[in-house]
């Protein structure tokens, strides 16, 4: 395992440039998502560290070894593709194998070891299984299980969680995230799901048009986006103009409604109820505002009433406009 | 409901295009071969084509070296011409397939152009290409890496040329789909493995096909068993396969029993053939 530190890297596919200027320094054992829209540039940086595409400028350092000077068959980097990528010649055990026989390891380390990742992603017993007799989770876990088979220094995981149904997502989620802790192995995991990224990475690196709008810690991309990119994206709805100022970001649960007193004036046009949450679009001058409290909490209006909208100052901050 | 009562019976529609299936088969397949079958147990008749019997000696005759010999090498012929054209022809169109779109196009043009030729044009257009004087061995002269210059056809590795370009189109064609269709991060999550990417084709790449590229080689194997032209064109007599040699009995010689009879022999050992390979690959098969 080892930092990863990414300088003024560079990537264009003829016209397109799909990255431009990207530059992070990733510590040791850190679990980093890379997080955006398609098109960003996320999985290109992926296939840059992975060796699968050539840069344009800038460099790559794995520890104080420059990657980019190492083919792609040589950089002992684990990756796990979108679509698994599962030899399907291949059984479980022995798709898990394959780097390492490849390696020259001998007989029964391989053999240990590829017990001990199948139990370690939890598919004991199926070492003999062809690959197409799985669930899509277990071929998600034959692909874990194979990237990691070698000891890669760097584990790279491209929105490999894209097809699975929600439960099962969830679960494999926590799984990743117990694998990686268990291995301190230094990972890279692209997704768009901002859900995903947030439940997963120690620090987001939201991608827009081939560059990062903000790197940070998921409690602080949430709480303080550096963007208004990011703020959208992460799912902060409210972003008010302001005449003359930055324009002010507030998250639906900030936002008070009261009958009278502070705040500005709006019209409640719609509420609806889901569970135990309560949602409401309130349209105020030319904008609609998202606001949501538990239901119960707080004063019960009708659709089309006049409200008065106000919030924290504490809770609000200013975005580049 | 029972899983017995859901099935669904099939339909007028699909019942009527069934039986004429089977119509057109029987036509133009099964009756053609009780057909044969029954002649070849007839007496050969030097005045005509057959007398009606009951005789074993056609078949007796095809264990005569000759024969013998003559089926054992159409075996070879075909075999190793049906492994060429799938050797050249794969490679080819995973290149083709990792090209842009328009260029894709031009090659499939291409090879559904060369369907297009006839056995006949193509054998020709080999005969002169493998000529003295005016084909290859005359350009290999001219610019001096032949002293003496002879042609190169008829020979046995002529009739391979033509027989892998007769086939080289249709083989193209038919791995086209799959091959263009494939998963290319297969291939790469076998480099981020450690596989150098030399390797990749036989490592990944022919171990992955492997299931398309044995129907393909044993479909050329059956076809490349009934070309007639191109071995009599630029194969020498001891070249010729058995088509050629059933085609010489039952129309030259007038004797159409004993073609007839090398003809169900030869049947029977490609259904062989075609069976231990089925049962050969299936075993191999995780």
């Amino acid at each position: 395992m080892a930092a990863l530190t990414i300088s003024n890297l560079r990537k264009s596919f003829g016209t397109f440039d799909a990255l431009k200027d990207i530059s992070i320094s990733v510590t040791d054992g850190e679990f980093i998502c890379l997080l955006g829209g398609s098109g960003c540039g996320k999985t290109t940086i992926l296939r840059l560290i992975a060796g699968l595409e050539t840069h344009d400028d800038g460099q790559i350092l794995l520890g104080s070894d420059d990657l980019t000077a190492i083919p792609c068959h040589k950089r002992n980097i684990g990756m796990v593709f979108q679509s698994l990528a599962l030899f399907p010649h291949l059984n479980v055990g022995d798709n898990v194998a394959y780097g390492m026989r490849l390696a020259g390891f001998p007989a029964a380390k391989i053999t240990s070891e590829v017990s001990r990742l199948l139990n370690l992603v939890g598919l004991s017993g199926l070492m003999d299984r062809s690959v197409a007799a799985l669930s899509g989770g277990q071929q998600q876990r034959v692909a874990i299980a194979r990237a990691l088979a070698l000891q890669p220094q760097v584990f790279l995981m491209d929105e490999p969680f894209s097809a699975l149904d929600a439960a099962l997502r969830d679960q494999m989620q926590e799984e990743i995230k117990r694998i990686q802790r268990d291995l301190g192995i230094t990972t890279f995991f692209v997704t768009h799901d901002q859900r995903e990224a947030m439940a997963l990475a120690d620090r987001i690196v939201v991608m827009n048009d081939g560059k990062i709008e903000q790197a940070a810690s998921p409690e602080e991309l949430y709480t303080r986006p550096a963007t208004r990119y990011v703020a959208e994206f992460i799912g902060i709805n409210n972003i008010i103009a302001r005449d003359g100022q930055m324009p002010i970001a507030v998250r639906p649960e900030a936002l008070v409604l009261g009958a009278s007193g502070d705040g500005i004036s709006g019209q409640i046009m719609r509420q609806r109820r889901l569970g135990a949450l309560l949602e409401r679009e309130i349209k105020v001058g030319g904008q609609t505002l998202f606001q949501s409290e538990i239901a119960g909490s707080g004063v019960s209006f009708d659709i089309g009433a006049e409200v008065m909208v106000s919030w924290p100052d504490e809770k609000a901050w200013a975005l580049p406009a | 409901m029972g899983a017995a009562r859901m099935m669904r019976m099939p339909s007028y529609g699909s019942r009527l295009i069934s039986g004429l299936a089977f119509g057109v088969m029987a036509v133009f397949f099964v009756v053609p071969l009780i057909f044969m079958i029954v002649v070849s147990f007839y007496q050969p008749d030097p005045m005509g084509f057959y007398k009606v019997d009951f005789v074993l000696e056609n078949y007796a005759k095809f264990f005569s070296s000759f024969y013998y010999t003559v089926s054992l090498r159409s075996l070879y012929s075909s075999a190793l011409g049906a492994v060429l054209v799938v050797a050249f022809a794969f490679p080819l169109v995973l290149f083709v397939s990792d090209l842009s779109r328009s260029h894709q196009q031009f090659w499939i043009i291409s090879l559904l152009s060369l369907m297009c030729l006839s056995e006949v044009i193509i054998g020709f257009a080999w005969l002169i290409l493998m000529s003295q004087s005016a084909g290859i061995p005359g350009f290999l002269e001219w610019i001096g890496l032949w002293d003496n210059p002879r042609s190169l056809s008829p020979s046995f590795g002529a009739m391979m040329i033509g027989l892998v370009f007769l086939g080289f189109s249709i083989v193209a064609l038919i791995l086209y789909p799959s091959v263009s269709r494939r998963d290319r991060s297969i291939e790469e999550a076998a480099v981020t493995l450690g596989t150098p990417p030399r390797l990749v084709f036989f490592k990944i790449l022919l171990p992955t096909f492997r299931a398309s590229l044995v129907p393909v080689t044993l479909t050329m194997f059956v076809y490349m068993l009934g070309v007639f032209v191109m071995p009599t064109m630029l194969g020498r007599p001891k070249d010729w396969t058995m088509t050629v040699i059933i085609s010489d009995k039952a129309l030259g010689d007038a004797n159409l029993p004993l073609g007839a009879a090398l003809a169900v022999v030869m049947l029977i050992v490609t259904v062989l053939v075609l069976i231990a390979s089925a049962v050969l690959t299936r075993r191999r098969t995780p």
